[in-house]
Order: structure tokens, then sequence, then C-alpha cells
């Protein structure tokens, strides 16, 4: 048996869930930004002096790092705000390459230099994922602040892509921007990338300037919009694969249909989060092979034979010594046959998408491996915490509460102090009772902002998962009619 | 023969996967999962290793185990880790 991305992932993610591991960190070191986009849940100035005086020195978060490593962190996130703003970025990022996680970075790659996507390039994070806010400098003006942030961002996007670093690209979409969806689309399928689009955007979290609530859609609007991504991207789908019938390319044909996100019922994707980490092809040129469960390294036998009882045994099911390239081979991903290499060679398109469910959180989740009956419907404070800029430990990026200090008590106490308080959270009766609940979002990080309350319905959440029902019923009359 | 510099193996959550460092990324971006007999030899790999005999004799002491299936496993576990670039050359 070979195992892929995704199991391997799944596997860790299900231990640390049962044992309490903080498997997943999520530090998010600054607040501050060079951007000034409409929806943003957190930021500052990129001068806000209050911010810069109680933002962590580099000695703390290499410190916090390291007490998370050793209490069984794997995965860890760098973002903001704009991680670049920091001065010291570099200083942190090359402590915490050499800790020994699978790294991940955020940022709006306005800020990526030449300089900058060298020394990435030399010691690169796992992957970086880059948030495109527009197709065009009116769209950036309009939603950022900025107009050159726009080709500031592609440029950033090329340099990184050309260091054969592993990019990412996703969009938030909001009034602003959503007429820009399909050139979001071809710029990310000229990539060869899928594009993850963040569809719920909540309240803000904290910070004072943004507006998230006045420039999110519409419930009706963004179940119409995410409606529209589904045909959009079952169509070009279609158009791929008819043009690789006709050029008579050999991949068996329920290979790629397999693959292709237009045949996942839209509103499965409510359900399944992507766990964010197994979900990132790489375009390494080392990945030329396409890795799916079927073509993967070899079992090495040595696995079969031994046990902790130490007893030699016949070969078992359990998992085996195998490679886990980064680049999985989820079945709503094209998986991509890209040679990005330093010399610039073009990648093959590929048109693909994910629902990034909710505006910021990251930390890969398993509903298979949730326990229903409790308040949290994700991993948040079971394996994963997202660190605020200001040093508290809150379960994800969405909250302010619960929260300890690990600066204080230690990563560890802050950890168990974290869990315990969250178990405490009380969950929305309503919710729980609710007939329509597969097509809702809502958690306590986004009851809390959207209502003040951790057991208050949201109108908001509620309108959408209606809308989103309303349209499900229609595919399903239509379909009827056929 | 020994594994090159960069890559930490480390226990999470009961399994053993490999990390690589900093540059090694470039040339690995993913993880190694190894299971515990797999992880006794990468230890064991992380100092010189003069021949395969040793590692065979590490199977032995901590596994009941024949000589020729632990050989054979040694050879299999090296070469797949020597295809990988995991090993020193």
């Amino acid at each position: 048996m070979s195992m892929n991305w995704g199991q391997l992932s799944s596997r860790l993610v299900m231990n640390s869930l049962n044992q309490r591991i903080p498997l997943i960190g999520e530090f998010e070191l600054t607040p501050r930004c060079n951007l000034k986009c409409k929806m943003c849940y957190i930021c500052r100035d990129c001068n806000d002096k209050d911010a810069i005086s109680r933002e962590l020195s580099d000695r703390d978060w290499i410190r916090l790092a390291l007490e998370a490593r050793d209490l069984g962190m794997l995965f860890i996130l760098l973002t903001g705000g704009e991680v670049f703003l920091r001065k010291d970025f570099k200083t942190i990022y090359d402590e915490i390459s050499m800790m020994g996680f699978n790294v991940s970075l955020y940022t709006n790659g306005t800020m990526i230099t030449p300089q900058v996507a060298s020394w990435l390039g030399n010691h690169p994070p796992s992957q970086i994922e880059i948030t495109l806010y527009g197709a065009s400098p009116e769209t950036y003006h309009a939603v950022c602040g900025d107009s050159s942030g726009f080709h500031s961002a592609i440029r950033g996007i090329e340099l990184l892509i050309n260091q054969g670093i592993n990019v990412q690209l996703r969009t938030t979409i909001v009034k602003g921007n959503v007429h820009d969806f399909e050139a979001l689309a071809e710029i990310a399928g000229s990539y060869g990338l899928p594009l993850g689009i963040v569809n719920y955007v909540s309240p803000r979290r904290e910070g004072t300037f943004s507006s998230p609530e006045a420039e999110r859609l519409s419930p009706k609007d963004l179940a119409d919009f995410e409606e529209k991504v589904s045909l959009f991207y079952e169509q070009k789908q279609q158009e791929e694969l008819k043009s690789r019938q006709e050029n008579k390319t050999v991949i068996e044909l329920n290979e790629l249909q397999n693959k292709l996100v237009g045949n996942i019922p839209l509103y499965n994707n409510l359900n399944q989060l992507s766990e964010k980490i197994s979900n990132i092809p790489s375009n390494k040129n080392q990945s030329k092979e396409l890795i799916s469960k079927d073509n993967f390294p070899k079992v090495n036998p040595l696995i079969d034979n031994y046990s902790k009882d130490n007893v030699l045994k016949d070969k078992d099911n359990s998992p085996k010594d195998i490679l886990v390239k980064n680049d999985p081979s989820k079945n709503n991903l094209i998986n991509n046959n890209l040679s990005i290499e330093k010399s610039n060679k073009q990648p093959d398109k590929n048109y693909s998408y994910y629902l990034v469910e909710d505006t910021n959180h990251n930390a890969g989740m398993n509903y298979e491996f949730i326990n229903n009956k409790e308040t949290f419907p994700c991993t948040s404070g079971k394996n994963s915490f997202w660190m605020t800029w200001d040093g508290r430990m809150v379960p994800c990026s969405m909250m302010n509460k619960p929260e300890a200090f690990p600066l204080k008590i230690g990563v560890k106490n802050a950890w168990r102090k974290l869990g315990e308080e969250c178990k405490k959270v009380p969950a929305c009766k309503t919710c729980s009772k609710c007939s329509i609940s597969q097509y809702c979002n809502s958690c306590p990080a986004g009851l809390m902002n959207e209502t003040g309350s951790f057991t208050k319905i949201s109108s908001y959440l509620c309108e959408l998962a209606q809308e989103r029902k309303n349209k499900e019923n229609e595919l399903r009359l239509s379909a009827d009619r056929r | 023969m020994k594994i090159k510099q960069g890559f930490l193996l480390r226990e999470i959550a009961g399994s053993w996967v490999v990390v690589p460092l900093g540059e090694r990324v470039v040339e690995f971006n993913g993880l190694l999962s190894l299971s515990e007999s797999g992880a006794l030899l990468w230890k064991r790999l992380e100092e010189e290793v003069m021949n395969e005999e040793e590692l065979v004799k590490v199977l032995k002491e901590n596994y009941e185990v024949e000589d020729t299936i632990a050989q054979f496993d040694v050879m299999e576990f090296l070469t797949n880790i020597k295809e990988r670039g995991f090993i020193e050359q």
C-alpha cells in the first residue's frame, strides 16, 4: 500500500487530534500592511506606532516556535498583515526554516523584490500563498487603495515562481472585485495553479478602518457567485477534456475525470473543508511525474515486517516508508505536470479551484475526525492554534477569545489552557438543531464576530445557507426536468 | 555511508517523519514518513556507517528476524533512500 500526502497528513491530523498535540501553528507576525483592503479582518497601517511598539520581537517568535516544536508542531504558517513589512522578517524566517517544520507563508506579494525572491529561493518555504485582490490596477485601487499593487503582486508571483518556489494563489471575493473573477481564474490558470477562493468574509476581528460587512457580497449574490464559479470551472474542464480527447493523449478519461472539480457537487465543499496543507500541488520541477495513489513510490517492505512487539510479522496494512512530496493527489484538484525551473519554462495551463470556507481559517480540518458533539467543528484548539501579533494564543485567526498567554506561562501551559477554555465555549442550540446546517459554515468564531455571542444565530449566515439550499433545489429541479 | 546534512528526523504524534531543513527544501519539498524500524536505521545512518552489516545488526538487536530477511530489507531500504538522494555521495 502506498500513501500520498493527503493520507499522511490525515494520519498526522487524526493522531494529533486524539492526543491534543499542537500539530499546526499560525503565527501572525504583524497586523500592519502596505495595502488597505476594505474587507480586511485585522489591518493596521504600515506605520502604526502602537502596533510597532507592541509587536513581538524576533527572539520572542523564535522562542515560541521552538517551544511549539518541542510539543510536536510540524506545520507552521507565517502571516500578517504583510510579513515583509517586518524588517526582521528574514531573521525570523531563517531560524524557523531550520527548526524542522513544513513552512508556509502568506503574503500579498507586492513587496517581493528580486533580492527577496533570491534569498527565499535559497531556502524556500514549502509553499507561499499569494492573495490577489483583483485582476487590474483599477480593481486594486478600488479594493485595496493601491493601484500599483496589481502589477507588484504579479511581479512578485513571477519572481517566486522563477526561483522554483511552490506558489499558490487565492483571492477574496467582495463587491469590488467580483467582476474580476474570470480574469483572476485566467491568471491562475495561466500559471497552472488552482485558484483558492475565499468566499466567506467575516466581520473584523480588530482594527478600525476596514468595513468587511459593507464590502462582502450579500448572501444571495454570494450563492449566485458560487454557482457561477462552479459552472465556469466545469466548462473549462469540459474544454480541456475535449481538447485532450482530440489530441489523443494517453490519459485514462476516468482518471482525468476523477480529478475534475466540476464533478464534485458544489455544496459538498461546505462540509469537506480541504485540508489546507494537503491541497497544495507543487510546481517544483521534481514533481514532473503525475503523483497519484496509483503511481506513488513503492512500499518499502521494511515496515511490513517489523512491529513494536519485535516479532516478525506478515505484511500488514499499516502506513509505509513513503516519500511524500508536498504535492497531494486529492481528487478535487488537477494534479499538474508542471516543470517550473529556474529557467522560466512555461507551465501547462490548469483550471481548478477550491473554496476557502472562511476568511482566514487556515488550519487543516478533517470533519470526519471531529466529534460532532463538540462546539468547535474544526481542529482549532485541538491540534491547531493561532498566535496573534501581540502575543495571544487563540484558537483561530478570527477569534479574540478564548485566549492564553504563552509568553507569560510558556507554550505548553498556554496550549493546555486554550484547549480547556475551548471546551467551555457554549454551542449555539439553534444551529445544532438546524435543518439546513449542511449548507452553512457557522462556527463559534463566525457567530461571535457576526453577533457578539457564541450562541446567537447570524442572519447573514442563515440567509447564506438558505440561498445555497435554494440553489441546490433549483439544480435538482432542472436536472429532474431533463 | 551517511544521511546528508539538513534532514531532521522527528516523532510527531507517534509517527516518524523526516523534514528537510532550509536549503534542502529546494531538492525535496515534502515529508518522508518512516516506520519505527525505518527510523531506527535512519538514526544509525546519521553517523557514518561502514557497511550494511552494521544496519542489519541494528535490526537484529531490536527485532526477532532472520538474517536473510534483515539483509534484504536493509538493502531495499538503502536503495530507496539512496535513489531519493538522502545519502551523502
